[in-house]
């Protein structure tokens, strides 16, 4: 409970896309198109979530040939638990998740 | 040049300045952020996208830039907390030397001074700890351990309760003298209210560095 007073509604948002897909190892773009957060928003929230365990990283090719790899994000066990708990949270509110910006998924 | 080429350019400038503006160990982040550019299909988006880049980095260069992490600033940290130590320790010093009625026979001190006959014992025994404590932490500063805030914070605290205190007796003056010398001029309580600004500002610095060593 504590962990998940501290998550901004956007990091929040970005847990929520985690969970969507807890399996799969994630872009920053997609990730930005799936929550609706913008870039300067996104990657502070990403580093902090890394910084504190709660996220894994790793360098991934590219889809496209000729293109430079690009760096992928996947949720940790403790960062599945922070947002197992934050969902848990957020299903007993009022408000629920509201979207970050009309769109979003 | 199209309007697609030239945000195409913009967008490799932004780029270009947020992984110069990045703090070294962001270097990794900064990087992936500029290779995401590459996978968005609209150059508008892309320019959008470069321009977020730039504002994380800056983000993260503000936040990597401790005051504290510079020695110059420590020092007159330490040289700030010492003035106040200087200080306290004096005005602590001189109002136990009364009370107690020490060093009489070499220093004979004026009696029946009535601000010192009202101050209870327990306020120059009071100051007289915050002083040392204010002495702990210009050590604590220079060393950067994490309870400098403490050091710092607690004292200064107590001098503030200790001259509201003093403020609220009308055997001291104080009001009266603070009052002549604002309608003498608005700006003579600039100097107090600065000093204030400037400990309060010491102990901010504090607390941060406190933050980041703990997440160090």
């Amino acid at each position: 409970m504590p962990l998940v007073r501290k998550c901004s509604r956007q990091a929040l948002a970005l847990l929520a896309a985690f969970m969507e897909q807890r399996r799969t190892w994630q872009h920053g773009y997609e990730l930005s198109k799936a929550t609706g957060l913008k870039s300067g928003t996104l990657y502070p929230i990403l580093t902090r979530l890394s910084d504190q365990g709660f996220l894994d990283s790793r360098w991934e090719e590219s889809e496209q040939p000729g293109r430079p790899p690009r760096h992928a994000y996947r949720l940790t066990a403790n960062g599945l638990a922070l947002a197992r708990e934050s969902m848990k949270v957020l299903a007993g509110s009022k408000s629920g998740l509201r979207p970050i910006k009309v769109g979003a998924q | 040049m199209t309007l697609r080429a030239i945000s195409q350019w913009l967008s490799r400038q932004l780029i270009s300045a947020a992984m110069h503006v990045s703090p070294r160990e962001r270097t990794e982040w900064a990087k992936a952020m500029s290779r995401e550019v590459d996978e968005i299909p609209s150059a508008r988006e892309a320019l959008w996208w470069s321009l977020g880049c730039l504002q994380a980095s800056c983000h993260e260069r503000l936040k990597s830039m401790q005051p504290t992490n510079w020695w110059p600033v420590r020092w007159a940290m330490a040289l700030w907390i010492a003035l106040l130590a200087i200080e306290t320790l004096f005005s602590a010093g001189s109002s136990l030397t009364y009370k107690l009625g020490l060093f009489t026979e070499r220093f004979p001190f004026p009696r029946n001074v009535q601000l010192l006959e009202v101050t209870p014992l327990w306020e120059p025994m009071l100051a007289l700890v915050s002083g040392v404590v204010f002495l702990l932490a210009i050590v604590l500063i220079l060393k950067r351990s994490r309870i400098a805030f403490g050091a710092v914070a607690a004292p200064f605290a107590i001098t503030l309760l200790l001259f509201a205190v003093r403020l609220s007796r009308p055997e001291s003056g104080d009001l009266e003298a603070l009052s002549i010398a604002y309608q003498k001029s608005h700006y003579a309580l600039i100097w107090p209210m600065l000093g204030l600004a400037i400990t309060i500002l010491i102990c901010l610095a504090l607390w941060q560095d406190r933050h980041a060593s703990a997440a160090r």
